[in-house]
């Protein structure tokens, strides 16, 4: 524009040089020359071109600033309709939780005192009674095999054995193992005892480690006890467990040599005992003969059976630790049952806590963008109120004065030129104004006046303020 | 719950858990027995008769119980001088007299197995050339320490012989020095006899057939008579096809 307008200086300043030289106009002319009446022309139609640009221009510049108003407009009545969702939501929370509380705590307090243990201390103990009596006569046995063997015992055994009948007659027998061989009973039970007791332990300890790790991880109170409390009796027990499962283990293999070490033993003692059996029947000594001769075939019977059992032991041995490691599981598994849980149940409060904490972000977060969307809006819609006062013709006049100064120049430059005063000339009497019309106002540019839109925001504002603080209440107050 | 237990614990024990019945042999009142074998193996008697009484003999001995008393003596030659061959055992007692126990049954079946074995010796044909005579009388005054040594005792004497007294004072092989027809009752007034009262005599292996065999029968019979003795004419046989358990019942 500034170019066209040099142009126009230029196309003036050669003009009114040329017009000059040929002295045109002179003293006579009373009208305006032809080309102070073309530049005239030109200067209008410049100005026409102008106007309808800035027209352009501004009718661009007001959809552009509506248009942001109205989708901002929406976009912070959205967010309101959001943010009160959210406060209704948290209102909503509350009485939930007030609900949802009342419901525990009269639960809670219908219960006992205590907690009711995993499994009830009489059928613990029974457990624990049976598992330590298939254990004591799954090992009795091979303690009683590996320990020296008395006669005596073998024959009092032998002798209630085939004394027992009835129904209790399988009872009496392995009682006679029991009682004729203490040692060995006194072994296996003290044994078993150990296993029962660790296992105990172990099942104990490992349910207070899981109890205390949890309260922990939940964060209900402040840790005043270390795990290694109970940490340290676990370690205990599960090496306390595996050294006796080892020396029940590695009797069991033992016993296989044992077996037919004794066996060996044994049977060189009955060759002996019937070579003397036979020595004394010869001489007539039937009776002793007859001693001597139970004797062997008890020995025999002791030492075939010994080998047998010790060989089916030493073969079964891996199997019976398995069998011993289930049984130990067992007593820890009820040990950690009948443990009875310390732990006082309560409401918990951290699912509200965090749906309550999650909607106050979201709600924070919509109530950012909310005003900042409001800040903005008032922006636009001042703005499209600039554009609409002002409307497309703003600084015509300058314009017009510019255009103004071309035909001036004109003259000045041919009254130069043929050196005269311009004013002198009669044909540049006339004003030097192009008559220009002024530009239409901008109201005609928008949909909507701005005064609707500066309405519509300070509404919702104060909506947004409303909701704002029904929403600091209920973020503020507690449960 | 405990109640349904202890009325199941006391149908076991009423059904299974009580004594068991004591078996009929343990029941019988029946005293010991004192079983004497006394053995003749002078030349007179014949190898199959040696037979005849080790047979007799396995079977008697299959008769014993439990705490009976068996002894084995072998006649002796000329006179009680002689050092008896003698062997003495007892049949082993029940472990539990009021339970039958199976290591009471193999030991006795065990026992007189042994006894039939060992007593073989008795009946053994070989080595009888140097044998001097047959001295039936002193021997049975060893047969009466024997019945007074065990005076609770029922006595069984069993003597496999042909009952011919064969020494210096007296030789009844062919009726050759019998002993006169008061002999047996001046013996008993002069209280040389022995005491064999209460004992049940069985005499195996002595003719009855022919009048010497009757005679000599007729005085062991007085002579048991005297020595109070029990000698039914039953058990005096030649060739017996078993010894009763109780010959004088």
């Amino acid at each position: 524009m500034d170019r066209a307008l040099g142009e126009l200086r230029a196309e003036a300043r050669h003009a009114a040089r040329i017009d000059g030289e040929q002295g045109i106009p002179s003293r006579h002319d009373t009208h305006p020359p032809a080309s102070e009446v073309e530049l005239r022309e030109r200067c209008r139609a410049y100005f026409e071109r102008w106007l309808h640009d800035r027209k352009r221009e501004t009718l661009e510049a007001v959809s552009v600033a509506e248009e942001r108003a109205a989708e901002k407009l929406g976009r912070i009545s959205l967010g309101i309709d959001r943010f009160q969702r959210i406060t209704n939501e948290m209102i909503r929370l509350k009485a939930r939780y007030s609900v949802r509380r009342d419901e525990v705590t009269k639960e809670l307090a219908s219960e006992g005192r205590h907690r009711p243990r995993g499994i009830p201390t009489k059928v613990y103990a029974l457990a624990l009674v049976f598992l330590g009596l298939v254990e004591f006569f799954a090992n009795a046995p091979v303690f009683a095999a590996l320990l020296p063997r008395d006669p005596l015992t073998e024959r009092q055994i032998r002798v209630l054995t085939e004394m027992s009948e009835g129904w209790f007659a399988g009872a009496e027998r392995v009682l006679a193992q029991l009682v004729f061989r203490p040692d060995a009973a006194l072994l296996a039970a003290g044994v078993i005892t150990f296993l029962c007791v660790l296992a105990h332990f172990f099942g104990s300890s490992l349910r207070e480690l899981v109890m205390q790790r949890e309260v922990k991880d939940r964060r209900y109170t402040v840790q005043g006890r270390s795990a290694l409390e109970n940490a340290v009796p676990l370690v205990l027990t599960s090496i306390g467990l595996i050294l006796v499962l080892g020396v029940l283990y590695q009797s069991r293999i033992d016993l296989g040599e044992v077996g037919e070490e004794r066996y060996v033993q044994d049977m060189a003692q009955v060759e002996e005992l019937r070579r003397e059996a036979g020595w004394l029947r010869v001489d007539g000594e039937l009776l002793a003969a007859n001693d001597l001769t139970n004797r062997g075939d008890d020995l025999q019977a002791a030492a075939v059976e010994l080998r047998e059992y010790s060989y089916s032991m030493a073969r079964m041995s891996f199997p019976i630790l398995l069998l011993n490691l289930t049984l130990v599981l067992c007593a820890i598994s009820a040990a950690y049952f009948h443990r009875r849980d310390a732990r006082r149940e309560h409401f918990n409060e951290t699912p509200f806590e965090e749906d309550r904490r999650n909607q106050i972000e979201t709600a924070e977060e919509v109530a950012s963008e909310t005003s900042k969307l409001l800040a903005e809006v008032g922006r636009d819609i001042r703005g499209l109120t600039n554009l609409t006062a002002m409307g497309p013709g703003d600084g015509w006049r300058s314009v017009a004065h510019q255009l103004e100064a071309v035909i001036t120049l004109y003259r000045v430059e041919n009254g130069r030129v043929q050196g005269v005063e311009p004013r002198s000339l009669p044909a540049f009497a006339g004003p030097p104004g192009l008559d220009l019309n002024p530009p239409e106002s901008g109201m005609g540019l928008v949909t909507r006046s701005p005064a609707d839109y500066e309405e519509e925001r300070a509404a919702l504002a104060r909506r947004f303020e409303e909701v704002r603080v029904r929403f600091n209440e209920e973020s503020a107050a507690s449960w | 719950m405990v109640r349904s237990l202890l009325a199941v614990l006391l149908l076991l024990t009423a059904c299974g858990g009580g004594d068991r019945p004591v078996p009929p042999e343990l029941l019988e009142d029946r005293d010991p027995e004192l079983l004497v074998f006394l053995y003749d193996r002078s030349s007179s008697i014949m190898e199959h008769e040696l037979e005849h009484f080790q047979e007799l003999t396995r079977q008697r001995l299959g008769l014993l119980h439990h705490g009976d008393h068996i002894v084995a003596l072998e006649f002796l030659q000329q006179s009680l001088d002689e050092e008896p061959r003698r062997w003495s055992q007892p049949v082993p007692e029940r472990e539990y007299p009021d339970r039958v126990m199976q290591r009471d049954s193999v030991n006795h079946a065990r026992f007189v197995q042994d006894a039939r074995d060992y007593l073989g010796q008795y009946t053994d044909p070989e080595d009888r050339d140097e044998m001097l005579g047959t001295d039936i009388l002193s021997t049975l005054h060893l047969v009466a320490a024997e019945v007074a040594a065990y005076p609770d005792h029922r006595v069984t004497v069993v003597l496999f012989s042909d009952m011919l007294q064969a020494n210096h004072i007296m030789n009844m092989e062919g009726l050759v020095r019998m002993p006169p027809a008061d002999w047996v009752e001046r013996q008993a007034s002069a209280g040389t006899l022995p005491d064999l009262g209460g004992a049940c005599v069985v005499v195996v292996g002595a003719r009855v057939d022919t009048p010497a065999g009757q005679r000599v029968r007729s005085f062991w019979e007085g002579y048991f008579e005297a020595t109070n003795a029990d000698l039914r004419p039953s058990n005096y046989q030649h060739r017996a096809v078993r010894v009763a358990e109780t010959p004088c019942a």
